[in-house]
Protein backbone atom coordinates (compact mmCIF):
# COMPACT_ATOMS: atom_id res chain seq x y z
CA UNK A 1 0.00 0.00 0.00
CA UNK A 2 2.76 2.12 0.55
CA UNK A 3 4.81 1.63 -2.65
CA UNK A 4 1.52 2.26 -4.27
CA UNK A 5 0.46 5.50 -2.86
CA UNK A 6 2.78 7.27 -1.22
CA UNK A 7 3.57 10.30 -3.87
CA UNK A 8 0.06 10.62 -4.57
CA UNK A 9 -0.10 11.00 -0.72
CA UNK A 10 2.44 13.05 -0.16
CA UNK A 11 1.69 15.19 -3.21
CA UNK A 12 -1.65 15.61 -2.29
CA UNK A 13 -0.44 16.74 1.65
CA UNK A 14 2.02 18.88 -0.32
CA UNK A 15 -0.46 20.85 -2.44
CA UNK A 16 -2.39 21.41 0.66
CA UNK A 17 -0.01 22.79 3.30
CA UNK A 18 2.98 23.98 0.93
CA UNK A 19 5.04 22.89 3.91
CA UNK A 20 7.47 19.78 2.77
CA UNK A 21 8.28 18.56 6.13
CA UNK A 22 4.42 19.01 6.97
CA UNK A 23 3.47 17.06 3.87
CA UNK A 24 5.98 14.14 4.87
CA UNK A 25 4.47 14.05 8.17
CA UNK A 26 1.10 14.30 7.33
CA UNK A 27 1.72 11.22 4.98
CA UNK A 28 3.26 9.06 7.46
CA UNK A 29 0.15 9.96 9.26
CA UNK A 30 -1.81 8.89 7.44
CA UNK A 31 -0.74 5.46 6.42
CA UNK A 32 -0.21 4.86 10.14
CA UNK A 33 -3.92 5.71 10.46
CA UNK A 34 -4.78 3.63 7.65
CA UNK A 35 -2.86 0.68 9.49
CA UNK A 36 -4.67 0.85 12.61
CA UNK A 37 -8.09 1.31 10.66
CA UNK A 38 -7.34 -1.39 8.05
CA UNK A 39 -9.98 -4.11 9.52
CA UNK A 40 -12.64 -1.40 9.85
CA UNK A 41 -12.52 -0.29 6.22
CA UNK A 42 -14.96 -2.13 4.51
CA UNK A 43 -15.11 -0.35 0.87
CA UNK A 44 -13.99 -1.13 -2.67
CA UNK A 45 -11.82 2.68 -3.24
CA UNK A 46 -8.42 2.03 -0.88
CA UNK A 47 -7.00 5.62 -3.13
CA UNK A 48 -10.32 7.16 -2.24
CA UNK A 49 -10.42 6.78 1.96
CA UNK A 50 -6.45 7.25 2.41
CA UNK A 51 -7.11 10.25 0.42
CA UNK A 52 -10.04 11.48 2.53
CA UNK A 53 -8.05 10.82 5.41
CA UNK A 54 -4.80 12.50 4.64
CA UNK A 55 -7.18 15.44 3.10
CA UNK A 56 -8.38 15.81 6.69
CA UNK A 57 -5.27 15.51 8.91
CA UNK A 58 -3.93 18.87 6.38
CA UNK A 59 -6.91 20.31 7.60
CA UNK A 60 -6.68 19.66 11.08
CA UNK A 61 -2.69 20.76 10.75
CA UNK A 62 -3.67 23.77 8.90
CA UNK A 63 -6.48 24.81 11.60
CA UNK A 64 -3.60 24.20 14.39
CA UNK A 65 -1.50 26.40 12.37
CA UNK A 66 -4.27 29.03 12.00
CA UNK A 67 -3.76 28.88 8.62
CA UNK A 68 -6.76 28.46 5.86
CA UNK A 69 -7.42 25.74 3.07
CA UNK A 70 -7.45 27.20 -0.05
CA UNK A 71 -10.40 25.48 -1.99
CA UNK A 72 -10.25 24.16 -5.35
CA UNK A 73 -12.13 26.91 -6.95
CA UNK A 74 -9.55 29.49 -5.51
CA UNK A 75 -6.62 27.26 -7.08
CA UNK A 76 -8.68 27.46 -10.53
CA UNK A 77 -8.46 30.70 -10.77
CA UNK A 78 -4.85 31.23 -9.96
CA UNK A 79 -4.16 29.04 -12.96
CA UNK A 80 -6.53 30.94 -14.83
CA UNK A 81 -5.73 34.49 -13.93
CA UNK A 82 -2.78 33.61 -16.53
CA UNK A 83 -0.04 32.51 -14.13
CA UNK A 84 1.00 29.47 -15.56
CA UNK A 85 2.23 26.95 -12.46
CA UNK A 86 5.83 25.19 -13.40
CA UNK A 87 5.31 21.70 -14.40
CA UNK A 88 5.54 19.57 -11.27
CA UNK A 89 9.24 18.34 -12.71
CA UNK A 90 10.22 21.82 -12.23
CA UNK A 91 8.44 22.02 -8.78
CA UNK A 92 10.32 18.90 -7.77
CA UNK A 93 13.38 20.23 -8.92
CA UNK A 94 13.11 23.15 -6.68
CA UNK A 95 11.72 21.36 -3.72
CA UNK A 96 15.02 19.34 -3.65
CA UNK A 97 17.67 22.53 -4.35
CA UNK A 98 15.78 23.75 -1.68
CA UNK A 99 16.16 21.61 0.58
CA UNK A 100 19.60 20.68 -0.42
CA UNK A 101 20.35 24.71 0.48
CA UNK A 102 18.56 24.60 3.98
CA UNK A 103 20.37 21.42 4.72
CA UNK A 104 23.51 22.63 3.86
CA UNK A 105 22.97 25.56 5.89
CA UNK A 106 22.33 23.95 9.67
CA UNK A 107 24.98 24.07 11.96
CA UNK A 108 27.77 21.35 12.06
CA UNK A 109 27.13 18.23 12.86
CA UNK A 110 23.32 18.59 11.76
CA UNK A 111 24.17 20.38 8.58
CA UNK A 112 26.02 16.82 7.34
CA UNK A 113 23.71 14.50 9.01
CA UNK A 114 20.93 16.03 7.20
CA UNK A 115 22.17 16.10 3.76
CA UNK A 116 23.19 12.23 3.93
CA UNK A 117 19.68 11.48 5.28
CA UNK A 118 17.35 14.00 3.32
CA UNK A 119 19.48 14.98 0.48
CA UNK A 120 20.84 11.56 -0.33
CA UNK A 121 18.62 9.27 1.48
CA UNK A 122 21.12 7.11 3.11
CA UNK A 123 19.68 5.12 6.16
CA UNK A 124 20.94 6.02 9.76
CA UNK A 125 23.06 2.71 9.99
CA UNK A 126 25.04 3.86 6.47
CA UNK A 127 25.17 7.74 8.00
CA UNK A 128 26.42 6.03 11.30
CA UNK A 129 29.12 4.20 9.33
CA UNK A 130 29.79 6.63 7.34
CA UNK A 131 30.65 9.54 10.14
CA UNK A 132 32.29 6.98 12.63
CA UNK A 133 29.45 7.16 15.13
CA UNK A 134 26.76 5.48 17.29
CA UNK A 135 23.71 4.22 15.84
CA UNK A 136 21.92 5.81 18.39
CA UNK A 137 23.65 9.22 17.90
CA UNK A 138 23.12 9.54 14.98
CA UNK A 139 19.56 8.87 15.22
CA UNK A 140 19.08 11.46 17.42
CA UNK A 141 20.91 13.97 15.54
CA UNK A 142 18.47 12.79 12.20
CA UNK A 143 15.58 13.85 14.86
CA UNK A 144 17.45 17.27 16.05
CA UNK A 145 18.30 18.00 12.20
CA UNK A 146 14.57 17.01 11.13
CA UNK A 147 13.54 19.76 13.66
CA UNK A 148 15.45 22.38 12.73
CA UNK A 149 14.69 21.73 8.97
CA UNK A 150 10.75 22.09 10.04
CA UNK A 151 11.55 25.32 11.92
CA UNK A 152 13.28 27.09 8.87
CA UNK A 153 10.39 25.68 6.72
CA UNK A 154 8.00 27.52 8.77
CA UNK A 155 9.73 30.96 9.49
CA UNK A 156 10.19 30.26 5.11
CA UNK A 157 6.67 30.40 4.88
CA UNK A 158 5.59 33.01 7.42
CA UNK A 159 7.78 35.06 5.59
CA UNK A 160 6.30 34.47 2.53
CA UNK A 161 2.87 35.09 3.76
CA UNK A 162 4.24 38.44 5.41
CA UNK A 163 3.02 37.33 8.88
CA UNK B 1 -10.63 30.29 1.94
CA UNK B 2 -12.50 27.55 4.51
CA UNK B 3 -11.43 26.08 7.46
CA UNK B 4 -13.89 22.91 6.88
CA UNK B 5 -13.57 19.59 5.81
CA UNK B 6 -13.59 18.76 1.97
CA UNK B 7 -16.62 17.58 0.52
CA UNK B 8 -16.50 14.60 -1.86
CA UNK B 9 -16.58 16.43 -5.03
CA UNK B 10 -13.61 18.59 -4.15
CA UNK B 11 -11.38 15.54 -2.51
CA UNK B 12 -12.16 13.80 -5.82
CA UNK B 13 -11.50 17.42 -8.39
CA UNK B 14 -7.86 17.48 -6.38
CA UNK B 15 -7.08 14.15 -6.59
CA UNK B 16 -7.75 14.34 -10.56
CA UNK B 17 -5.77 17.82 -10.29
CA UNK B 18 -2.51 16.25 -8.48
CA UNK B 19 -2.75 12.96 -10.65
CA UNK B 20 -3.10 14.72 -14.03
CA UNK B 21 -0.31 17.29 -13.05
CA UNK B 22 2.25 14.68 -12.50
CA UNK B 23 3.24 13.20 -8.64
CA UNK B 24 6.06 14.34 -6.60
CA UNK B 25 8.18 11.92 -5.42
CA UNK B 26 8.31 10.71 -1.88
CA UNK B 27 11.16 11.16 0.30
CA UNK B 28 12.84 7.97 0.12
CA UNK B 29 13.13 7.82 3.87
CA UNK B 30 9.44 8.17 4.59
CA UNK B 31 8.42 4.17 3.47
CA UNK B 32 11.39 3.31 6.22
CA UNK B 33 10.19 5.70 8.55
CA UNK B 34 6.69 4.84 8.37
CA UNK B 35 7.45 1.14 8.95
CA UNK B 36 9.96 1.89 11.84
CA UNK B 37 7.11 3.79 13.60
CA UNK B 38 4.32 0.85 13.00
CA UNK B 39 6.85 -1.64 14.49
CA UNK B 40 7.76 0.19 17.65
CA UNK B 41 3.25 0.64 17.99
CA UNK B 42 3.25 -3.11 17.51
CA UNK B 43 6.19 -3.44 19.80
CA UNK B 44 4.69 -1.00 22.93
CA UNK B 45 1.13 -2.88 22.28
CA UNK B 46 2.56 -6.42 22.68
CA UNK B 47 4.57 -4.98 25.82
CA UNK B 48 0.97 -3.62 27.28
CA UNK B 49 -0.55 -7.05 27.23
CA UNK B 50 2.09 -8.75 28.50
CA UNK B 51 2.95 -6.49 31.63
CA UNK B 52 -0.96 -6.40 31.76
CA UNK B 53 -1.30 -10.58 31.68
CA UNK B 54 1.44 -10.27 34.44
CA UNK B 55 -0.25 -7.91 36.74
CA UNK B 56 -3.97 -10.13 36.58
CA UNK B 57 -1.43 -13.20 37.26
CA UNK B 58 -0.22 -11.60 39.91
CA UNK B 59 -3.29 -10.58 41.38
CA UNK B 60 -4.88 -13.93 41.29
CA UNK B 61 -1.67 -15.52 42.75
CA UNK B 62 -1.64 -13.19 45.65
CA UNK B 63 -5.44 -14.10 46.32
CA UNK B 64 -4.96 -17.64 46.20
CA UNK B 65 -2.06 -17.48 49.08
CA UNK B 66 -3.99 -15.36 51.00
CA UNK B 67 -7.27 -17.68 50.85
CA UNK B 68 -5.00 -20.24 51.37
CA UNK B 69 -3.42 -18.50 54.75
CA UNK B 70 -6.58 -17.06 56.13
CA UNK B 71 -7.96 -20.56 55.45
CA UNK B 72 -4.74 -22.48 57.59
CA UNK B 73 -4.77 -19.36 60.22
CA UNK B 74 -8.75 -20.05 60.73
CA UNK B 75 -8.24 -24.36 60.93
CA UNK B 76 -5.11 -23.15 63.47
CA UNK B 77 -7.03 -20.78 65.89
CA UNK B 78 -8.52 -22.28 69.32
CA UNK B 79 -11.84 -23.77 69.46
CA UNK B 80 -14.64 -21.67 71.47
CA UNK B 81 -17.16 -22.48 73.15
CA UNK B 82 -20.27 -20.83 70.60
CA UNK B 83 -20.21 -21.98 67.11
CA UNK B 84 -19.12 -19.88 64.52
CA UNK B 85 -16.58 -17.68 66.90
CA UNK B 86 -13.42 -16.40 66.02
CA UNK B 87 -11.01 -15.22 68.29
CA UNK B 88 -10.23 -11.74 68.18
CA UNK B 89 -6.40 -12.41 67.34
CA UNK B 90 -7.54 -14.06 64.04
CA UNK B 91 -9.86 -10.87 63.17
CA UNK B 92 -6.87 -9.00 63.62
CA UNK B 93 -4.84 -11.23 61.90
CA UNK B 94 -7.25 -11.60 58.96
CA UNK B 95 -7.68 -7.82 58.79
CA UNK B 96 -3.63 -7.18 58.16
CA UNK B 97 -3.59 -10.02 55.71
CA UNK B 98 -6.11 -7.90 53.56
CA UNK B 99 -4.27 -4.92 53.95
CA UNK B 100 -1.05 -6.80 52.97
CA UNK B 101 -2.85 -8.12 49.83
CA UNK B 102 -4.13 -4.39 48.94
CA UNK B 103 -0.41 -2.79 49.68
CA UNK B 104 0.99 -5.79 47.44
CA UNK B 105 -1.75 -5.48 44.87
CA UNK B 106 -1.11 -1.11 44.41
CA UNK B 107 2.49 -2.01 44.36
CA UNK B 108 2.38 -4.57 41.47
CA UNK B 109 0.14 -2.22 39.43
CA UNK B 110 2.46 0.72 40.14
CA UNK B 111 5.36 -1.46 39.26
CA UNK B 112 3.61 -2.50 35.69
CA UNK B 113 2.45 1.13 35.44
CA UNK B 114 6.23 2.22 35.44
CA UNK B 115 7.34 -0.55 32.85
CA UNK B 116 4.68 0.69 30.57
CA UNK B 117 5.74 4.25 30.83
CA UNK B 118 8.93 3.34 31.00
Amino acid sequence: MIDRYQSLIFSLCYRMTSDYFAAQDLAQETFLSAFRSMDRFRGDNEKAWLCRIAANKCVDYLRSQERLVPTEAEQMDRREGGLETPSVYAEERELREQLRENCLRLKEPYAEIAFYYFCEERSPAEIAALCGRKLKTTQTQISRAREMLREVYRNFRKEAQGV
Amino acid sequence: MKEEYLSGEELSELISDIESGGLLEAPGHMKREILERQRQRERQIRRKLFLYSLEVCAAGAAAIFFIALSTFLLSASPRQPGPGRRTAGVERQLKSIGEDSGRLTAGVREFTDGLVNY
